[in-house]
């Protein structure tokens, strides 16, 4: 500012004295220290701003380090995203296939369970029993399947001693005789024992 | 001087500043707006990568939600012969890389060898296809450095053969079969695009992912089946068919207080998984698509016509003669020879006797009869609308002869389907009404909104005071006919009727016969229609051998959806007088 005002006025005065010839001393003052006085403060400028720029530039430097390392960490937890979405889908096709009724009934009948030929009906609201109609078991117990899955071939069947380890390790089991046993009849006699539940 | 020379330098400075000012502007203004278009798709096509998103195809699922049919995602596993074949021991070093991945896929080296090796200059060759994550990750985590991998979306069906006539299959071209055809605008996914930006070295540029339009997964079809009651079902036709040697046999069973079907069973079937190695004629469901003569089933809607008209009772006296001759000479008879027998209506249904309802129905007259098999849903598509469904075919009284007026009283000279006949008993079971029949609950969407819901609308067909006297009579057949002792349940009330009939080939009676059982239960308050059928290559067979099965299947559906027993007796009604 200061600058711009002191040249500006030199370059008009020339024509001035014409109009008044008597001039009176102008108030140029120190026009020698002038330089001085401004030597100084320039070299702090020139510090301040190119050390500022210097700060500008590490600043803008370390933020777009950091977010391309931002992106590239999303990057990295997408690819993983994407990696645990499928690894949950192809458990849960796994599942899928486990809990088909084949496998299912298969694996029933491998450990030696039936169906049910004497299901009972409990009506909660008067406390009654009621037969239900049973399921014919037509000498099979569910280890003929005529129901195809050709996903299942080659699928392991459970190993039958899990369960019985399990019920030993655990609390024992109390069978209590069961009610209408007379009515119930026995499931085939090659088939392995079951655990007794009511 | 030298001011003028200093303002001519400003002007001219000035000047050339405004100049070089503007031609960037100038240039702007074209880069920016008139160029604007055709340089960002230049720079797009150089820098951005189109991409299509998939949407998955929607999962079909029971009434309870058990998957029946669901989308998943293989892999194939490709090679580049190229790369691997370059450079110094690349041969070498190839078939090793091939042994460790014949080794995880279960493969031939040797053969894998071949495929690589056969035509060296290629870039691409398939080394296995469609194998799933535990094989695709095992593989990748060889690092062999020609080997590239492709996702691709397959199908899978859980369940097998369970339903696999209904829920149909998808080949390499698409849905093929069943609900995955004809439900297809459910279930199809909409793709979607993306791009995103590429390096020097063609790799993606972290967070340049722009989605351009978003891929929309296929809807959740919801099917009125259960699986649990399908599976036994399921496997008990199996038997029928293996003890019986029949050609087919199909089983429906629908609830009666909205016409929903529960289970539809064809068998042979399909296993959706391996549609290659079915029958040709075991890919669709005969239940729906397979109109046939539904012989003395039939019976129980003429009973019910003549009930609704007020024209009979169940104690209507008629008197049945052996034979009925017609004006060409021909005769009417029943299954059995007999003298003339003094049957009431329900003695009539239990013993079905062709020449008991030939009479009572003639004094009715040929339209208004048709009309009523009309109401009960003959002739026409139902609700459901399955893949090549059958209207089955009641011929208009035109064209019905002398013969033809009293046969299709008792089941032969017209066809129906399956599900039509279930249909029908569900109208007699709920109170004269009968209800759309459905096999598809909704199609849910991923926003939430359910479309494809059950269409159409209930109607009368008879009087409710009609439909309990034709279910009573309809029980006499299950307390006091004569395969009563296989057909009863202890402890529940079951009105059903038996079918025989013989099967036209060519416009000829041959050997062959569809033997049926239809009927509901508990009687008192109907709550599941049953129909069972089989195909026969044989006449020696009666309904009588199909009733063991009718009756497992009912106390199987009555156990599943846990119906409570009836506690009392059926009705006792004259058979004769």
């Amino acid at each position: 500012m200061s600058s711009s005002v002191a040249y500006a006025r030199p370059i008009a005065r020339p024509e001035a004295p014409r109009i008044a010839p008597a001039p009176e001393a102008v108030p140029a003052p120190r026009p020698v220290d002038r330089p001085d006085r401004r030597a100084r403060p320039r070299a702090t400028y020139a510090v301040i701003t190119v050390m500022s720029l210097a700060v500008i530039f590490a600043a803008q430097l370390l933020l777009s380090i950091a977010v391309s390392d931002g992106a590239y960490q999303i990057t990295a937890l997408q690819a993983q995203q994407k990696e645990l979405v499928r690894q949950e889908e192809a458990l849960a096709e796994k599942l899928d296939l486990l809990g088909s009724t084949q496998h299912l009934s298969a694996n029933a009948a491998h450990l030696g369970m039936v169906p049910s030929s004497a299901p009972l009906f409990l009506d909660l609201s008067s406390g009654g029993v009621a037969a239900a109609p049973g399921t014919v078991d037509r000498g099979c117990g569910g280890a003929c399947n005529l129901v195809g899955n050709s996903l299942l071939t080659g699928m392991p069947l459970v190993s039958p001693q899990a369960p019985t380890a399990t019920l030993d390790a655990g609390t024992t089991v109390v069978t209590t005789p069961p009610v209408v046993t007379d009515t119930a009849p026995q499931g085939p006699v090659d088939a392995l024992p079951a655990p007794v539940t009511y | 001087m030298r001011t003028r020379r200093s303002r001519l330098r400003i002007t001219v400075a000035v000047l050339a500043i405004f100049a070089v000012v503007s031609v960037f502007v100038v240039r702007l203004v074209d880069i920016q707006i008139v160029q604007a278009q055709e340089l960002n798709a230049e720079a797009l096509t150089k820098r951005a990568q189109e991409l299509v998103t998939y949407g998955t195809r929607g999962t079909i699922v029971d009434a309870n939600g058990a998957v029946l049919a669901s989308t998943v995602e293989r892999y194939d596993i490709t090679a580049s012969p190229r790369s691997a074949l370059t450079g110094p021991d690349a041969t070498a070093t190839a078939s090793a890389a091939l042994a460790q991945i014949a080794g995880v896929t279960g493969q031939d080296p040797a053969a894998l060898l071949t495929v690589l090796t056969d035509d060296p200059t290629s870039d691409f060759v398939y080394l296995k296809q469609g194998v799933t994550l535990d094989v695709f990750r095992a593989v990748r985590d060889l690092d062999v450095p020609w080997v590239y991998f492709e996702l691709r979306q397959s199908r899978t069906y859980p369940n097998g053969e369970l339903a696999g006539n209904l829920v149909g299959f998808i080949g390499t071209d698409g849905p093929q079969a069943g609900l995955e055809l004809s439900e297809d605008d459910c279930l199809a996914a909409t793709n979607g695009s993306a791009t995103y930006e590429k390096g020097e070295d063609g790799t993606r540029l972290p967070g340049s992912l722009v989605t351009t339009k978003e891929p929309k997964d296929g809807g959740t079809l919801r099917l009125t089946i259960d699986r649990d009651l399908q599976f036994f079902v399921q496997q008990r036709m199996a038997q029928t068919y293996n003890d019986l040697g029949a050609e087919w046999v199909t089983a429906v069973i629908m609830r009666v207080s909205d016409g929903h079907l529960m289970s539809v069973v064809d068998y042979p079937t399909v296993d959706p998984n391996d549609p290659g190695k079915a029958p040709r004629d075991a890919l669709g469901s005969r239940a729906f698509s397979w109109a046939y003569e539904p012989g003395s089933t039939m019976k129980t809607l003429t009973a019910a016509t003549l009930l609704d008209l007020g024209l009979v009772d169940p104690y209507t006296q008629v008197v049945a003669p052996g034979r009925i001759y017609l004006s060409d000479g021909g005769f009417i008879k029943d299954a059995w020879a007999h003298d003339d027998t003094r049957y009431t209506l329900t003695g009539a249904l239990v013993d079905s006797s062709n020449t008991a309802f030939s009479l009572l129905s003639g004094s009715v007259d040929a339209e208004t009869r048709r009309n009523y098999m009309l109401a009960f849903g003959l002739n026409q598509e139902t609700e459901v609308g399955f893949l090549s469904e059958s209207e089955g075919l009641v011929h208009p009284t035109s064209e019905w002869d002398e013969r033809t007026n009293y046969t299709v009283q008792f089941g032969q000279g017209l066809s129906l389907t399956a599900v039509q006949l279930a249909s029908a008993y569900q109208a007699i079971g709920n109170g004269g009404v009968r209800s759309p029949v459905a096999l598809v609950e909704g199609c849910e969407h991923g926003d939430g909104t359910v479309t494809d819901l059950p269409q159409g609308e209930e109607r009368r067909v008879i009087s409710e005071g009609a439909a309990r006297q034709t279910l009573d009579m309809m029980e006499s057949l299950v307390s006091v006919g004569p395969n009563a002792g296989t057909l009863q349940i202890p402890g529940y009330r079951i009105a059903a009727k038996s079918g025989t009939a013989e099967v036209a080939e060519n416009g000829v009676y041959g050997d062959k016969a569809v033997i049926s059982y239809a009927g509901l239960a508990p009687a008192e308050d109907p709550q599941y229609v049953v129909a069972v059928s089989a195909g026969i290559p044989s006449s020696m067979y009666s309904s009588t051998d199909i009733a063991g099965t009718f009756h497992d299947v009912m106390a199987q559906t009555l156990t599943t959806f846990r119906v409570a027993p009836s506690g009392q007796s059926s009705p006792s009604l004259p058979l004769t007088w």
